[in-house]
């Protein structure tokens, strides 16, 4: 009778598992993987959680969603979602942005000004009440012309009046600032969710995330241990 | 899509008749008392103000991909047509589909009291979907191996939220076939 010893086949059947593993596993966890179904949680989370006046708020979260590797080449990724909505910028703020630039072409300011002009357009088609002094200016005219004003420091503007029965540059943005300032703070507010509301949503999506790792893992990891092992069989 | 809503119907008929405000038998030495929620589904918005319904609210999203033929697994399983003229039918063959399916509750309360109302609410549904005695009424229409987890705390700031999550196997026959 002769024994033989089948340790080697054994260990070698060990090896080869565990790299099947180790390989099912770096494809479990690729981005890609995850990315459609994280956003997808993300949104019935997000439509779930927002009330009706918040609806518009979802897509911009949605577009914000990011699935990529971890840092460093271990295997994992991560899933990222930011609050999209900028913070809300004062009158102030937008003449520093102005002040900051310079008088050479498009800058990194440029867009904060053009916001302001846009903002003020806005105002004049929907709030100013136009008188013939207006003329037969477009809005946006008159939007650029109060844009000027409110982001020209005050002694860069006139303070005599261009005519009989006209006013200064400097009285005029005196006169006006108080109404462009509530209008730009009601504006801002009014496309903004609370900050609870924020926190409370990001809170949200990362719980139903992570419950979504939880509950789809294995079965990813499965999947790909089948696939792997009969690739190399 | 069907099936979706179909789900969904059953689901809201079967929490509806606990989440009452009244004590209900569940199985333990005394009647449990169950909060009177409003149920909701899917994307449709809660009453606001919250407090100014019953205070609490359980939506409940389906998630991941819908049940869909892509990740159903079928079986012909045997199947004794009803009785016609008073004798039943020879048993036939019907092929049936199973499919997993996970939902999430989201659990939310305001006004007073809120924590402990929210608390006491994901309770009773994770207590109650995990229990089996009362899920039978489920599993004899089809929704089977009902499964949830612990709630768990979101969020206490505006108002309160916890997150119950569970997953099931849908059990339906495949009436294309004929």
């Amino acid at each position: 009778m002769t024994l033989e010893s089948n340790i080697s086949a054994v260990l070698y059947r060990m090896q080869r598992r565990r790299r099947d593993v180790e390989a099912a596993l770096r494809r479990a966890l690729q981005p890609s993987e995850w990315e459609s179904q994280a956003r997808l949680e993300a949104k019935t989370t997000l439509w779930a959680l927002a009330k009706q006046e918040e609806w518009r708020m979802v897509d911009p979260f949605l577009d914000t969603i990011i699935a990529a590797l971890l840092p460093g080449g271990d295997p994992g990724f991560f899933l990222r979602m930011n609050n999209p909505l900028p913070p809300v910028l004062s009158v102030d703020d937008f003449a520093m942005a102005a002040g900051l630039q310079s008088a050479g072409g498009p800058n990194l300011f440029s867009d904060f000004a053009n916001q302001f002009d846009q903002l003020m357009a806005d105002w004049v088609a929907n709030v100013k009440d136009k008188d013939k002094r207006d003329g037969s200016k477009t809005d946006e005219d008159i939007g650029h012309w109060i844009g000027y004003l409110m982001l020209t420091p005050d002694s860069n503007l006139s303070d005599q009046p261009s005519g009989p029965g006209r006013i200064s540059e400097r009285e005029a943005k005196r006169r006006l600032l108080p109404h462009i300032v509530k209008y730009i703070e009601q504006r801002q507010q009014s496309q903004r969710l609370s900050s609870e509301t924020i926190n409370t949503w990001l809170q949200a999506v990362l719980a139903a995330w992570e419950a979504m790792v939880r509950r789809e893992f294995a079965g990813k990891l499965q999947g790909h241990l089948a696939a792997v092992t009969n690739e190399l069989n | 899509m069907a099936l979706e809503k179909t789900t969904l119907a059953l689901m809201q008929e079967f929490l509806a008749n606990y989440f009452d405000g009244q004590p209900h038998d569940v199985g333990a030495n005394e009647d449990v008392p169950f909060p009177c929620v409003e149920l909701k589904f899917q994307q449709s918005a809660v009453t606001q103000p919250l407090d100014a319904g019953p205070g609490v609210s359980i939506t409940m999203v389906w998630t991941g991909e819908p049940p869909g033929a892509s990740s159903n697994r079928k079986f012909w399983t045997p199947w004794t047509p009803p009785a016609t003229a008073g004798t039943p039918g020879p048993p036939e063959l019907q092929e049936t589909a199973f499919t997993r399916v996970s939902w999430n509750f989201w659990v939310r309360a305001n006004g007073t009291n809120a924590k402990a109302n929210a608390r006491a609410a994901a309770d009773a549904l994770s207590g109650l979907l995990g229990n089996v005695g009362e899920t039978r009424a489920l599993a004899q229409k089809g929704i089977h191996r009902v499964r949830s987890s612990a709630p768990r705390a979101v969020s206490d700031a505006s108002y309160s939220l916890r997150l119950v999550t569970a997953t099931a196997m849908l059990r339906y026959p495949i009436l294309s076939q004929v």
